[in-house]
């Protein structure tokens, strides 16, 4: 497993300032929420940790060493894609197994890998199935289970669960706390939904427009926000602002 | 056995009956008829020509305009097949044919599928132009681009070569291809190309491991298109070929056409003769052309 330093990452689309300056410290075996309104470029600054978008100025360490430049399946990442993203092509035990065959691992090994993976999720009845055959919370499953196969050193995840219906929603938040502890990894997951940052996260980063406005454990961000928009967005029912919008109501 | 035949028989009489009694299980039954009787009548006017095809080079002499309409003639005799492949050279006319398509085919699909992948996934000074340059090319009528072509093959030294035609044909079905597997790449999300990058492909493994097998359907329509139209091509070939030992077909059938006297019998069976690989082609690649192959792959 690794640590993650965000240093001044910028990230401009043509003119659109999209993230100013973002500082993350992220230790080893720390499960960090990205969490902030849509918009605020949380998913941007993950997938320019995953390589998939390149960095306008600053720079991104996994265990120290500089990632700006190298290709996505050198930086020993895994990621779980919002829309899970399996190839449609290939059975369950295919896609867990893609990004091992590619590395021509022994086929003792991979079998060793998705087995153990399945279990963990419960997923060994469906690996000869096609991922149209699964549910959304199965589909869910095997995205995660294509990232565990792999250990990787920093798992990503990127708003995993925002396309579940509400009850599999929560039986998923536990699960990936489950597997938080099983495995020990480092995990950063982007979401909107408050509730998931509140419960997971060991730290919360909490982002608006394009800015870091407080890092901090779930409590402290709770008691103490450091500004007024970390005050306001955090909490259900949200806190009372002087000064803030009046209820239309 | 015939009480079991005459229970069938009573039976269906009876469900039928039944059904024409219920109003709404009537309508049902009268769209169906309708919706059958059209299907049957579209199928019998394809069909109807070929069949008198069929029936022409059955019939013995050449007897074109002879009233009969029997499907099979008096005297049916396989004789004007003989002589066509003996007589004339219609199977070295058949294989250039088919290894000018067959070639056109593959080079236009693959020189397309790598294109349009570059049209549908990158930002590239250009790309919006290059695009509307490819649609306005199918614009341009056939006969138009005759000329142009004679010229460009005559200055690469082609004239009455199989590559030449090669290269005419698949250039000239390459916009319609890059089209239509363009669109269809841009409704496979990119997040399968972006899981595969993390999982360790290039770019260019990503769209050999992922794209392209996904895009099968789109694939063998842009193949059966080039198929196709490399097969019937007539206007170009013309032009390019002009000794019988490199004819395609459509020009071999020609030959069969003399100033005074036709043999249509011949012309029938060759006709009869060719429409057998383009069957084929179409048969066997009708089962990559079923689609939703990308369902499941994403939420939504």
């Amino acid at each position: 497993m690794a640590s993650v330093q965000f240093n001044g990452i910028v990230k401009k689309f043509k003119d659109n300032l999209v993230l100013n300056g973002v500082d993350v410290d992220i230790k080893d075996h720390e499960f960090v929420v990205i969490v902030g309104p849509s918009g605020c470029g949380k998913t941007t600054l993950l997938r320019m940790l995953a390589g998939l978008e390149e960095i306008t100025g600053g720079e991104i360490l996994i265990d120290g060493l500089r990632v700006n430049e190298l290709h996505p399946s050198k930086r020993q990442i895994a990621m779980v894609f919002q829309d899970y993203a399996l190839y449609p092509h290939m059975t369950v035990e295919q896609n867990m197994s893609f990004a091992l065959r590619l590395r021509k691992t022994d086929k003792a090994e991979i079998d060793a890998r998705v087995g153990e993976a399945a279990s963990i999720l419960q997923l060994q009845p469906f690996l000869q199935r096609m991922p149209k055959q699964l549910s959304g919370g199965q589909r869910q499953r095997v995205a995660i289970g294509r990232a565990i196969v792999r250990k990787p050193k920093v798992f990503l995840f990127d708003e995993p669960l925002s396309n579940l219906d509400a009850k599999l929603r929560e039986e998923m938040r536990v699960e990936i706390a489950k597997l938080y502890q099983r495995l020990n990894a480092t995990i950063i997951y982007v979401t909107h939904d408050q509730v998931e940052a509140m419960t997971l996260a060991g730290r919360i980063v909490i982002m608006n427009k394009g800015i870091v406005q407080q890092v901090g454990s779930p409590i402290e961000v709770y008691r103490k926000p450091a500004n007024l928009f970390v005050a306001g967005f955090i909490g259900s029912p949200t806190m009372n602002l002087r000064g803030s919008s009046p209820d239309p109501l | 056995m015939l009480r079991k035949i005459t229970r069938w028989f009573s039976a269906t009489a009876e469900d039928a009956s039944a059904v024409l009694r219920d109003p709404i299980q009537r309508a049902k039954f009268f769209k169906y008829l309708a919706i059958h009787v059209i299907i049957i009548s579209t199928a019998a006017l394809f069909v109807y020509p070929l069949l008198r095809i069929f029936s022409v080079s059955l019939r013995p002499g050449d007897k074109l305009f002879s009233t009969d309409l029997s499907l099979i003639p008096d005297g049916a005799t396989f004789v004007a097949y003989a002589s066509l492949l003996r007589d004339t050279m219609f199977l070295r006319w058949l294989w250039n044919s088919l290894l000018i398509t067959l070639a056109t085919s593959f080079i236009g699909v693959s020189l397309a599928s790598t294109a349009a992948y570059a049209f549908s996934r990158f930002q590239f000074p250009g790309k919006k132009a290059g695009l509307i340059l490819l649609l306005s090319s199918q614009m341009i009528p056939a006969g138009m681009l005759i000329l142009p072509l004679f010229l460009m093959i005559m200055k690469l030294k082609l004239m009455n070569t199989y590559l030449g035609m090669i290269i005419a044909y698949s250039v000239s079905s390459l916009p319609f291809s890059i089209w239509i597997l363009k669109g269809y790449y841009d409704t496979i999300p990119r997040s399968l190309e972006e899981a595969a990058l993390v999982d360790g492909t290039s770019q260019v493994g990503a769209f050999w491991r992922i794209i392209l097998p996904l895009s099968t359907p789109a694939l063998s329509i842009a193949f059966l298109f080039n198929f196709t139209t490399a097969w019937n091509e007539y206007l170009v070939a013309r032009v390019v070929l002009f000794s019988s030992q490199q004819y395609t077909w459509t020009l071999g059938l020609f030959e069969l056409q003399g100033q005074y006297i036709t043999q249509w019998g011949m012309f029938a069976a060759g006709s009869m003769l060719v429409t057998i690989p383009v069957l084929c082609v179409f048969l066997y690649s009708s089962k990559w052309l079923i689609s939703g192959l990308t369902l499941g792959s994403v939420k939504g």
